[in-house]
């Protein structure tokens, strides 16, 4: 098992009021999976991604990642974590601006401290797999869209992380560039790599063999399917 | 776990982030840089001027002789150079106290120098000008530190028979005789001739001091010929003595001081009608002077560079705020705290790196252009200059921390909501 949720729960507290984002929620996935996360804006589906990327602390239950238990880690060991065993993508790419493509990639081997040569070298066989080695040098606002998102989910990759998660990945692109994105995506979970994706677009959770529907801080519904 | 053995990014790759940040907006980071800079150029610029004000000073004093003490009219009345050197002013002290003085301290003091002076017009030939003349006896020269570097000074065989001799500052003798030998020329002082027997050695422009544009004859010929002849006892401006042991002219100047009150028939300190300087006090309240104006100048630019390291952290603060998705952004990407506490860090370092070495550079060459200004060799202390840097490093440092660490610990999932 890849990872798993036990009884996840997070209160968010504004002075005085508190509000339940999630509400209970167990949750086990496979090595290999593919499956999206739906749900309505406001059902709690982004914080129940931010809590599987070790950027949130639960409240209250246990998040096991690897075989590891989390809810003891210090910042540093849950950076470890987030830096080798997990990728990020955004709906709104966060390239950062002031680097280039390649640089942007560079980014979490830098922090893994790979030493700058091979650095470079893995980036850009990264950027050659996403079809974007031409744009290396280029800023991200020298990009459209679609090369933007390609050049996150180069990133994301850098490391070979065993888990990828992706928020609203299709969700700042036209319906063609998207869908080349999920093709990637669906490429990379062929070749291993599990892949959970927040959305609430129906097409794009089809690609999918798992559907998990998310409402009010619950898990109301945990559908396995064939590939789509 | 096997985090332990990260090392996550290297220094020069801190550094290099930091540099993109910073000349990712030059202005600002220039504007932000510039109160360090003023402040570390002021501390560099004034200690450098302030210490080669010191030693011309210092130089000045040491080179108006040895173990020299002045007695010179009562104090308050001293003028410029603390009562060490007197620049004319009237002539009070009885010619008597000079004798009197050879007598009774003949064993400690090895010269003495009574001296008048005036300005009178110089001429030989067709140039003619005024300058000052001294009337003094044969010790000056060493006790003055005044020795002839052409011809000799004169006698007391001169002084005895007042004979119209004159020893020229180097600067006179210039102006009258360019390259000619002046050595036995005759000059014209007030009309009266003269025969050059010596030129002194060039000894600077440093105003009232220098004996450049002096000329010394016999005193009796200048009480004589050349002084407003008074009714009564001859008196003179000043009387320069040195003593034979540097490490007895204290004792020496309050024996000396209380001689000459007896000799005056005083009694009372306030009442004294004259005073005696002692170079060795001059030289300590010189130094007193500058430690003091040192001190001070470098508080002036302690509070600067305060200044300037508040600049650095309200850009910082600023710069944390502004960068929330890009700190959110890196530790999604596995940045530690401590990786974006170093980032962070080493921005404000290189700002104040980079203004406190700029600072060193303009407060050099401030100090040559105030220098030039004030005619100060300024000197350049690497001691002064290295404090003003590190200052300015830890100011860095100091001002740094707050927003790196804010920086640090902000909660990823809110730095990336951050629009």
């Amino acid at each position: 098992m890849l990872l798993a949720l036990k009884g996840i729960r997070k209160v968010y507290r504004m002075g005085e009021v508190a509000f339940p984002a999630l509400k209970g929620v167990d949750l086990e996935v496979e090595e290999g999976e593919m499956l999206a996360i739906m749900g309505p804006s406001g059902s709690g589906k982004s914080t129940l991604l931010h809590i599987l990327g070790l950027l949130d602390r639960p409240t209250e239950g246990e998040y096991v990642l690897m075989d590891r238990p989390t809810s003891r880690l210090t910042e540093d060991e849950r950076a470890f974590l987030r830096n080798r065993f997990i990728g990020f993508v955004f709906q709104a790419f966060f390239l950062l601006p002031r680097l280039s493509a390649l640089e942007n990639v560079e980014v979490p081997l830098a922090y893994a401290g790979v030493p700058p040569g091979t650095r470079r070298r893995r980036a850009l066989e990264l950027l050659e797999r996403v079809g974007l080695l031409e744009k290396a040098n280029n800023l991200p606002n020298q990009l459209s869209g679609g090369q933007r998102q390609r050049v996150a989910i180069a990133r994301a990759l850098a490391l070979n992380p065993p888990l990828l998660l992706a928020d609203e990945p299709t969700g700042a692109l036209d319906t063609r560039t998207g869908e080349e994105i999920l093709a990637l995506f669906q490429e990379l979970n062929r070749e291993g790599t599990t892949v959970i994706l927040v959305t609430h677009e129906p097409h794009v959770a089809e690609k999918t063999n798992r559907i998990v529907r998310v409402l009010d801080g619950e898990i109301v519904a945990d559908e396995r399917r064939r590939h789509g | 776990m096997a985090e332990e053995k990260r090392i996550g990014l290297s220094l020069a790759e801190t550094l290099r982030i930091a540099w993109k940040a910073i000349a990712a907006n030059p202005l600002r980071s220039a504007l932000t840089a510039l109160g360090v800079i003023i402040g570390v150029a002021a501390v560099v610029a004034l200690t450098m001027v302030g210490q080669g004000t010191t030693r011309n000073v210092t130089q000045l004093l040491e080179g108006l002789g040895t173990n020299l003490l002045t007695v010179g009219p009562a104090q308050g009345n001293r003028g410029p150079g603390g009562g060490l050197v007197r620049a004319g002013g009237p002539e009070t002290i009885p010619l008597s106290d000079a004798y009197a003085i050879q007598e009774a301290f003949a064993e400690e003091v090895v010269g003495v120098a009574p001296v008048a002076q005036g300005r009178f017009q110089i001429r030989s030939g067709s140039t003619n000008f005024q300058a000052t003349v001294v009337g003094t006896w044969p010790d000056f020269a060493k006790v003055r530190n005044a020795e002839p570097e052409k011809g000799s000074f004169f006698t007391w065989d001169d002084v005895t028979a007042k004979r119209r001799v004159a020893v020229l500052g180097y600067g006179v003798a210039e102006d009258l005789f360019g390259t000619d030998d002046p050595l036995g020329q005759r000059i014209r002082i007030n009309g009266i001739p003269f025969t050059v027997v010596g030129v002194l050695p060039d000894k600077g422009d440093q105003g009232f001091v220098s004996t450049n544009y002096q000329v010394f004859v016999p005193l009796s010929t200048y009480l004589q010929r050349l002084a407003r002849p008074e009714a009564g006892e001859a008196k003179v401006n000043t009387i320069y003595l040195q003593g034979a042991s540097r490490d007895r002219l204290k004792d020496l100047q309050e024996r000396l001081t209380r001689f000459l009150a007896e000799r005056h028939g005083l009694t009372d300190p306030n009442d004294y009608d004259f005073s005696v300087a002692n170079q060795q006090d001059a030289l300590e309240s010189v130094n007193a002077t500058t430690r003091t104006l040192t001190l001070f100048l470098g508080g002036v630019a302690a509070i600067s560079l305060l200044v300037g390291g508040i600049g650095i952290m309200n850009i910082m603060l600023v710069s944390v705020t502004e960068r929330t998705r890009e700190i959110g952004v890196r530790k999604a990407l596995g940045a530690r705290p401590r990786d974006i506490l170093a980032q962070f860090l080493a921005e404000s370092i290189v700002l104040s790196v980079g203004g406190g070495t700029l600072g060193v550079v303009l407060g050099l060459g401030l100090a040559g252009a105030v220098g030039r200004a004030l005619t100060v060799t300024p000197v350049f202390s690497p001691g002064s200059a290295a404090v003003a840097f590190f200052f300015a490093v830890l100011v860095g440092i100091f001002f740094g921390l707050y927003p790196a660490w804010r920086a640090a610990r902000l909660d990823p999932v809110e730095a990336l909501r951050y629009e």
